[in-house]
């Protein structure tokens, strides 16, 4: 009951910060939404607003998640959105043609989350923030849709529901995508260590 | 730097981790191209659509007028109603999470060089608050610690405390009742493990490990609440004076 009381006294401010993000952002988004759509020979002006709609639609459906973050998130986590957004409007369109699509997730591919396995080290040793940095170039050398879905999910706290609304794939898409996400991290990170 | 990762705090290191990563997306939006933009009547356009989303109503034959107020009214009877709520009903309740402990069951699994440590609730009525309430803490550092936040969520809570050589890492997690809860230990054919009594009422699992000469303990227990864990290279002792000094 609370809740929806608070929901309608903040309608009006849900709305002038979705203004706020389509009056700076909103150029900038077109544009890289264009640009995708002109990679897959798709260019079209009307279609890349369109996109824009559709993506700030679902912000607004998601506009808590925009609330105190800093303007660097805020742009990262809008240009997963616009991304997506387009992602999604291939996916269909290449759907109309073909029944397979280049950009379902492949469910045999559900290969379980399991860790590389070597000589045991104790857990004792600790992660520092140059560490944090380290582990940050690997999950920036993963591939878009597995940096994205961490990214989602450990920085901005998405539950799988949203990572889903947001990515245009099902909830049990978004699992195996989590699973495969972590385990391509955890290969990389023991292949980086094996480098040095 | 460590060199493999548990698959429990794998989650917390990727936390860690994630905050300076996204630099892919932040150059795609520095270099798109600024000619590119939005015609004015299309930003009006997509806001339109947004505020017919925010309001369904619009499209019946209620007039907008109509429509506000009885937004509004709907807003002061919603409060009131809360008003009356509150008053009614004592604050503590209101204020207080209405979770209950449980009753845990450590499973542990042997693995290839490690045990796996799950845990199941036994009580079917329990309920589990969201969100870590209470940050509990080791008082029985000495001073001569540093101590570090390492990393804080609503359901990890990491203290790094460093002195010299030493270290203590201190992690309390929140426990809940699916896959997530498990933590692993890591073993050796020359590790010792054994059940130890914490703060005279919680068994804890204590393990030792000996590292390039370095003998490090790991402790591992629960309250009905929160998971705790505590390793050090600190001798078993000291460490188990520090667990009982948590609260």
């Amino acid at each position: 009951m609370f809740l929806l009381t608070l929901l309608i006294t903040l309608d009006p401010v849900r709305g002038d910060l979705l203004e706020d993000l389509l009056r700076k952002h909103g150029d900038t988004l077109y544009s890289i939404a264009y640009n995708l759509l002109k990679i897959h020979g798709k260019e079209s002006r009307e279609d890349a607003e369109d996109m824009i709609q559709d993506t700030f639609l679902k912000i607004y459906r998601h506009i808590d998640r925009f609330y105190g973050i800093s303007e660097e998130e805020t742009i990262r986590l809008l240009v997963i959105y616009t991304k997506n957004t387009v992602k999604d409007f291939l996916k269909k369109a290449e759907h109309r043609y073909s029944r397979v699509s280049l950009y379902c997730d492949d469910p045999a591919d559900d290969t379980s989350f399991e860790l590389p396995d070597s000589a045991p080290t104790p857990e004792e040793v600790l992660l520092d923030e140059e560490s944090a940095r380290q582990f940050a170039e690997i999950l920036d050398a993963l591939k878009e849709d597995w940096r994205q879905i961490l990214l989602l999910k450990y920085q901005y706290g998405y539950k799988n529901k949203e990572i889903a609304q947001v990515l245009g794939i099902s909830e049990s898409n978004v699992s195996a995508r989590l699973n495969r996400a972590k385990s391509a991290f955890a290969k990389l990170w023991e292949d980086k260590k094996h480098d040095e | 730097m460590m060199n493999k990762p548990e698959s429990d705090l794998l989650d917390i290191y990727l936390q860690a981790a994630a905050p300076y990563a996204g630099k892919t997306e932040l150059l795609e939006y520095q270099n798109a191209d600024p000619s590119l933009t939005l015609s004015r009547k299309a930003k009006k356009r997509i806001l339109r659509h947004i505020s017919q989303e925010q309001k369904p109503l619009k499209h019946t034959a209620v007039s907008v007028h109509r429509h506000i107020s009885l937004r509004r009214a709907i807003l002061v009877i919603l409060l009131l109603i809360t008003l009356s709520f509150a008053v009614v009903l004592s604050i503590h309740p209101v204020r207080e999470p209405t979770w209950r402990e449980s009753v845990w069951t450590e499973i542990p699994e042997k693995r290839e060089h490690s045990i796996h440590y799950t845990y199941r609730s036994e009580n079917k009525f329990a309920r589990f608050p969201s969100k870590i309430l209470d940050h509990k803490s080791p008082q029985a550092v000495g001073t001569d610690y540093v101590c570090q936040t390492w990393l804080q969520t609503t359901s990890q809570y990491c203290l790094k405390y460093t002195s010299g050589k030493n270290e203590i890492l201190y992690l309390q997690s929140l426990l809940k009742p699916d896959k997530t809860n498990g933590i692993h230990l890591w073993v050796s054919s020359h590790s010792e493990i054994k059940k130890i009594l914490i703060s005279n009422t919680y068994t804890a699992t204590m393990r030792t490990n000996i590292f390039e000469n370095v003998a490090y303990t790991a402790l591992l227990w629960t309250d009905g609440v929160y998971r705790y864990y505590l390793a050090s290279n600190l001798p078993p002792d000291e460490l188990l004076a520090i667990a009982n000094s948590i609260k």
